[in-house]
């Protein structure tokens, strides 16, 4: 028993190490409601949390997004981050939800030259909130995007892939975060490969993506600059997504890109 | 991880229809467990017990057992609708040193866990000593078939058959069916649950450690579908004491599935 509880020492010792030297960037932290699934086992979480819990899991910055964007409206969600922004630490940056540009709706909404200065990310429903990914419903707000290189935040769940294989191809210029939730991605795994494969401006968010060796399959066949860690929290456990980043058998340079550096590019190269 | 110890009480094997899946037999198990400091895994089991039956899947197991260096268990399986077949065979191949007990899957069989028909399996893993395993869920918008395995359509079983050691795979999941799952453990002596699968709730073994304490909650990975890493270092970083990952990593399945 003595033996073992060594091993079991030495292995929190090294994780913990492991994870201290990596400057985590969350892409996936949320406020608002849990997801109705999700809600039975989620803990809650507000704005005026995030500071003391980015301290506490020793995160070096975040994009906040909430789920009010999609259980209420898009304009209350944005509302909500709105509302957030003088409660968030500088490295927070914000996702706001987006709706096509044409017709015109009222609210709080993404538009050009109305860009909130925190905002570093547009999400987009386009099944819970009825649109296609086509370029003749979304091809102004695309086009902006890509101007200004402002990322397209997709939950897997909510997009069909041959439109976003079609759309991702139509402006090749505009970064997209395939995103691994709600539902794990195992499923679709054979077409989302594929999808990566022909789509170099789509990158992967990691919080669901749990098939056994898929960090190191991802970084063989993809690389590493096109993966991205994120949490889910409250609604999953960061130390999932953390854990397999850590243990996976992968350079260095390559989990310092995932853990962080590659949302950082990303958001940096924001032309806000 | 120096001493190997741990065991992975949730695995399979078998070529995955419904998507990809890069490592699937004992040969790729084996690995994976050699990287992670597993000691023991207990097969759930392979795809083609799981689907044809006990009797086109049982020599496989038991030969991955032994060229594993009798480092992979596995139980057989039951389906209701060819119950008495699979029991049949289940009777012959009893006393193999593989074989630790038999799983259920209401919602791949398509029957309900409170059917009749589920009765002999109850009975003849009570009789043996075996533990019985069972596929647990919530409610699913999107996996309607997963109602057929809620946790509370088991409690009728549990009460009848006090000697049968149930193991809940999953905990229920990850909506309300793991609420039920938690109570039918926490009140009842002969109920048990695993965390395999895509159950990552936030400080889920610190709120499960009454179960840890009372040998009630195991290890589970769920490989070939899902990575041991997944649990791995939340487990390892969760506010419990060193024995507690002991026994939640290893000691509740050697005790309940009596591994050496």
């Amino acid at each position: 028993m003595s033996s073992y509880l060594d091993s079991i020492e030495k292995a929190v010792g090294e994780k913990r190490a492991a994870l201290e030297s990596l400057a985590f960037f969350d892409a996936e932290l949320w406020i608002g409601r849990p997801l109705e699934y999700h809600a039975p086992t989620s803990g809650t979480f507000a704005a005026e949390g995030v500071a003391g819990y980015m301290e506490s899991r020793g995160l070096r910055g975040a994009l906040l997004s909430t789920t009010e964007g999609l259980l209420m409206s898009p304009q209350d969600g944005n509302g909500d981050l709105l509302e957030a922004d003088g409660l968030l630490p500088d490295s927070v940056f914000t996702v706001w939800n987006g709706l096509p540009l044409f017709p015109a709706e009222p609210g709080l909404l993404p538009l050009p030259e109305k860009l909130h200065k925190r905002c570093r990310g547009i999400r987009l429903f386009p099944k819970s909130q009825r649109f296609p990914l086509e370029d003749w419903v979304l091809g102004s707000l695309a086009d902006w995007m890509t101007d200004i290189r402002l990322p397209l935040f997709l939950w897997h769940v909510e997009t069909d892939f041959t439109d976003l294989y079609r759309f991702a191809k139509r402006y090749p210029s505009l970064p997209v975060v395939l995103e691994s939730q709600w539902q794990k991605i195992l499923y679709p795994l054979r077409v989302v490969y594929n999808l990566l494969k022909g789509c170099p401006n789509i990158l992967l968010e990691m919080s669901n993506l749990v098939l056994p060796g898929a960090v190191e399959y991802f970084v063989r066949e993809f690389g590493a600059e096109r993966l991205v860690f994120g949490s889910f929290y409250p609604m999953a456990e960061p130390l999932t997504a953390m854990g397999l980043l850590i243990d996976a058998d992968i350079s260095r340079e390559g989990m310092r890109m995932i853990a962080g550096d590659n949302m950082r590019r990303l958001i940096g190269e924001v032309r806000v | 991880m120096s001493t190997p110890f741990i065991v992975d009480a949730h695995v399979h094997t078998g070529f995955m229809s419904g998507f990809f899946a890069e490592e699937t037999d004992a040969a790729a198990l084996v690995r994976r467990m050699d990287s992670l400091g597993i000691a023991l895994s207990v097969n759930l089991c392979n795809m083609v017990s799981l689907l044809r039956g006990p009797a086109f899947g049982m020599d496989a197991l038991e030969k991955d057992f032994e060229t594993s260096s009798r480092r992979i268990y596995y139980c057989g399986t039951f389906n209701p609708l060819s119950g008495g077949e699979d029991l049949a065979y289940l009777e012959k191949v009893l006393g193999r040193p593989g074989f630790r007990g038999i799983k259920i899957h209401p919602p791949w069989h398509k029957v309900a866990a409170d059917n009749p028909s589920y009765e002999p399996v109850w009975k003849f893993a009570s009789d043996n000593g075996l533990v019985l395993v069972s596929h647990t869920w919530s409610r699913s918008s999107y996996n309607p078939a997963q109602a057929l395995s809620l946790p509370d359509l088991f409690e009728g079983w549990i009460k009848k058959y006090p000697k049968t050691r149930f193991l809940m795979a999953h905990a229920g999941g990850r909506g309300n069916g793991h609420a039920q799952a938690v109570r039918l453990a926490s009140e009842y002596e002969n109920v048990y649950l695993d965390c395999a699968g895509d159950i990552y709730i936030p400080g889920m073994f610190v709120k499960l450690k009454h179960l840890i304490d009372t040998g009630k909650f195991l290890f589970g990975s769920d490989w070939t579908m899902m990575d041991p890493r997944a649990h791995l270092t939340h487990i390892m970083l969760s506010d419990l004491s060193g024995e507690q990952k002991y026994r939640l990593l290893a000691g509740n399945a050697r005790t309940l599935y009596r591994l050496p």
